[in-house]
């Protein structure tokens, strides 16, 4: 790394790094004392080991340190070793040709050597920035978080470019970045441009040690912004194609939710209709028939009535205000209370309430809770056979409260447990207010923090069961 | 015989159909009735005509319900039940704690709201206590203490008796957690609403009353409890 950093700075930019200072100054200074100094040494073994300077120091510096050593070399050779002593004096033609020669070949091993090693490292570069940028290409259109792919990038580039800082700003991700402990120098920024309007900025801080980024890199980090660019756009469009299709979703669960409703709001206005106009009509009715009538119209009343109170839950719902209003109530006589509420309904069947005595007073919202209740019950009377029993069970410990109501009848298959708990979806697939009921309990379970779902009952049957927290935290 | 059959009671609601409804069966049973279809309305017909009862809609125009009772309790007493909408629950409490007496859910049946209204005009006319109270079966012998169901004594702590008469005193009538448990015992309880679970639950088993098909006491969750019949 180090090698390569050197080599690939602008000639004079080695300059600024001590080590190549040293390499340049100090090697032929070592040479010349440890020849002078050992007087066995020749003159041509000193000129060998002069190259052999030069050469480190194209290696460590680059060809203006190879020149600059081998210039050095020149004139040590000169002034110590070729007569007239201490003097820049060649005296003799042939020390001359000597001296030239020497410089020429160690200029020249020089800049080949530099020359190979630059190449050698430069391809190395390349093929670097060509990993990263292949790497962050497969990554930006793969549909990983965008985040994620861009701070794999970014620290990808500084690594890369042995950068400062690398941040990357978009309008869709809040802003990633990668740092290392170098002093930065002043960054260099690209917009990111999507569409022609401006996105974000890409912007990368050369370690100020390292001067100021090199065109090739700039071109490296701008090819970069416009991927991530690119990848933006894409996003941009999923994103628009996704909203397109709740979009669709919303229309079409609207529909049905229409449907259904309307059906179940024209069901009991059309007994209740059927019932009065016959009760006005002033046939003459048996008192028992008169009842009939009269207590079908009441009868059907509730129902609507409960419908129209699910409705008013879902709109609450929908302005995302299904906020607890909690008062502390025991859950034990809660049940109690909507059981007896709703002894109409549970006409001819048996209602088994098995309530533990340690049932702990907590803190709900009761109008919530009994809506769940209902919803529970009049769910499992409406899907099991008329006079088989329905069951509440209740348990409770420090921490939490558990309510079931099962029934004996098909059940819930496996596939549709979760199901059933979405808005406005039934078990068979049908779209009607019973989907609205469940959907409800489900949403004021959780709007307590508690949770709700669905299983066989021993026996047979379906039970659904949920929990609340005795702890009052809402769910966030 | 009891004070109702011949009081006047004025029906405040500002929808015509319920207006009528209400008025239609309150008159089969002897009412007088006033209507006021808005607060400002109401105010004037209670100060004018002084009726003996007030079935009161919360949602009104211009006044609405709560600045009604505010203002109307500044000067009487009479007798207020609210009618609200189930989800009102915050309405319903705000209600009560500005003066109203009690309070029906729409939709209600007839029959609810006829109990209730008997229940608070009794409570505005106290009768002469009687020594003894007959519910169907259920015999309580104030002045000797004694609790009697199908002839067999019931024994009872004092705690439940007290219990049972605050509760079976005021027949009919919504009784709050606090105002029972201030009633049975006494200021600085008035919070401790798991003594009054537990005791009513005491009271209950003692009574043979099944909480699911109540007969003498109802819940009414997160507010407090009814005792149910009416003295036969």
């Amino acid at each position: 790394m180090a090698l390569e950093r050197s080599l690939r700075l602008s000639s004079v930019g080695a300059f600024r790094r001590p080590r190549v200072w040293i390499t340049v100054l100090g090697g032929p200074a070592a040479v010349t004392a440890l020849t002078l100094l050992e007087h066995q040494l020749s003159t041509t073994t000193a000129a060998l080991l002069y190259v052999l300077v030069v050469v480190v120091a194209a290696g460590v510096g680059g060809p203006a340190a190879g020149i600059a050593a081998s210039f050095l070399s020149f004139l040590a050779l000169n002034f110590f070793f070729t007569p007239p002593l201490h003097t820049f004096v060649a005296g003799k033609v042939d020390d001359l040709i000597a001296l030239v020669v020497f410089l020429i070949v160690s200029v020249i091993t020089g800049l080949l050597l530099s020359t190979a090693l630059r190449e050698r490292s430069r391809a190395e570069t390349r093929e670097r920035q060509t990993r990263l940028m292949n790497r962050s290409t497969t990554q930006l259109l793969s549909g990983q978080a965008l985040e994620e792919v861009l701070q794999g990038l970014a620290d990808g580039l500084v690594g890369l470019l042995d950068l400062a800082s690398c941040t990357i700003a978009t309008e869709t991700s809040g802003p990633v970045r990668a740092k290392t402990e170098r002093k930065p120098a002043s960054s260099f920024e690209v917009p990111l441009i999507v569409k022609g309007e401006r996105a974000g900025t890409l912007s990368a801080a050369p370690a100020a040690a390292n001067g100021p980024l090199r065109r090739d890199e700039r071109a490296l980090i701008e090819a970069l912004a416009a991927q991530v660019s690119l990848a933006l756009e894409s996003t941009r469009l999923t994103d628009e194609v996704r909203r397109a299709q709740l979009d669709a979703e919303t229309n079409r669960l609207r529909a049905a939710l229409f449907s259904g409703v309307t059906h179940d709001l024209k069901t009991p206005l059309s007994a209740i209709t059927a019932s009065v106009t016959s009760l006005l009509e002033g046939s003459r009715f048996t008192e028992h028939q008169r009842f009939e009538h009269l207590d079908t119209i009441r009868q059907e009343a509730e129902h609507l009535d409960r419908v129209v109170t699910n409705l008013m839950d879902l709109a609450r719902l929908r302005a995302g205000a299904l906020v607890p209003a909690r008062v502390p109530a025991a859950i034990d006589e809660l049940i109690e209370a909507v059981v007896a509420r709703l002894q109409p309904m549970l006409v001819g069947r048996d209602a088994n309430l098995d309530l533990h005595d340690d049932l702990p007073e907590m803190s709900m919202d009761v109008i919530q809770i009994d809506q769940v209740l209902t919803n529970l019950i009049e769910n499992a009377v409406k899907f099991s056979p008329p006079g088989t029993p329905i069951r509440i069970s209740a348990t409770g410990g420090a921490e939490q409260v558990r309510v079931t109501v099962s029934d004996k009848g098909p059940g819930i298959p496996h596939g549709d447990r979760e199901r059933i708990f979405n808005a406005f979806e039934r078990g068979n697939g049908e779209v009607t207010g019973t989907g609205l009921g469940l959907a409800i309990a489900w949403a004021a379970v959780h709007a307590h923090g508690g949770r709700m779902w669905a299983q066989d009952a021993p026996g047979g049957g379906a039970a659904v069961t949920f929990e609340l927290p005795t702890s009052t935290s809402d769910a966030s | 015989m009891s004070p109702s059959e011949n009081a006047t009671v004025l029906v405040v609601d500002d929808d015509r159909q319920m207006l009528r409804a209400v008025t239609t069966a309150l008159k089969a049973r002897g009412y007088s009735i006033l209507t006021a279809a808005d607060g400002e309305i109401a105010l004037r017909m209670l100060a004018e005509e002084q009726p003996d009862l007030v079935l009161l809609d919360l949602g009104l125009p211009h006044v609405d319900g709560h600045q009604v009772i505010t203002r109307l309790r500044t000067w009487s007493d009479v007798p207020v039940i609210v009618l609200s909408v189930r989800d009102g629950q915050d309405e319903k409490a705000a209600a009560l704690d500005a003066g109203a007496d009690d309070y029906v859910t729409k939709p209600f049946g007839a029959k609810e709201l006829l109990a209730r209204m008997r229940a608070v005009l009794r409570r505005a006319a106290p009768e002469q206590s009687e020594p003894v109270l007959h519910f169907d079966e259920l015999e309580i012998d104030l002045s000797r203490r004694l609790v009697k169901l199908e002839d067999e004594p019931v024994h009872l702590t004092p705690t439940e008796y007290r219990l049972l008469e605050a509760m079976a005193t005021s027949p009919g009538k919504l009784l709050t957690h606090g105002w029972l448990l201030q009633k049975v015992w006494g200021p600085g309880y008035a919070t401790e609403s798991h003594y009054l679970r537990l005791f009513v639950r005491q009271l209950r088993q003692k009574l043979h009353d099944d909480p699911a098909r109540p007969r003498w006491i109802t819940t009414e969750p997160g507010v407090g409890y009814r005792w149910l019949p009416e003295p036969s």
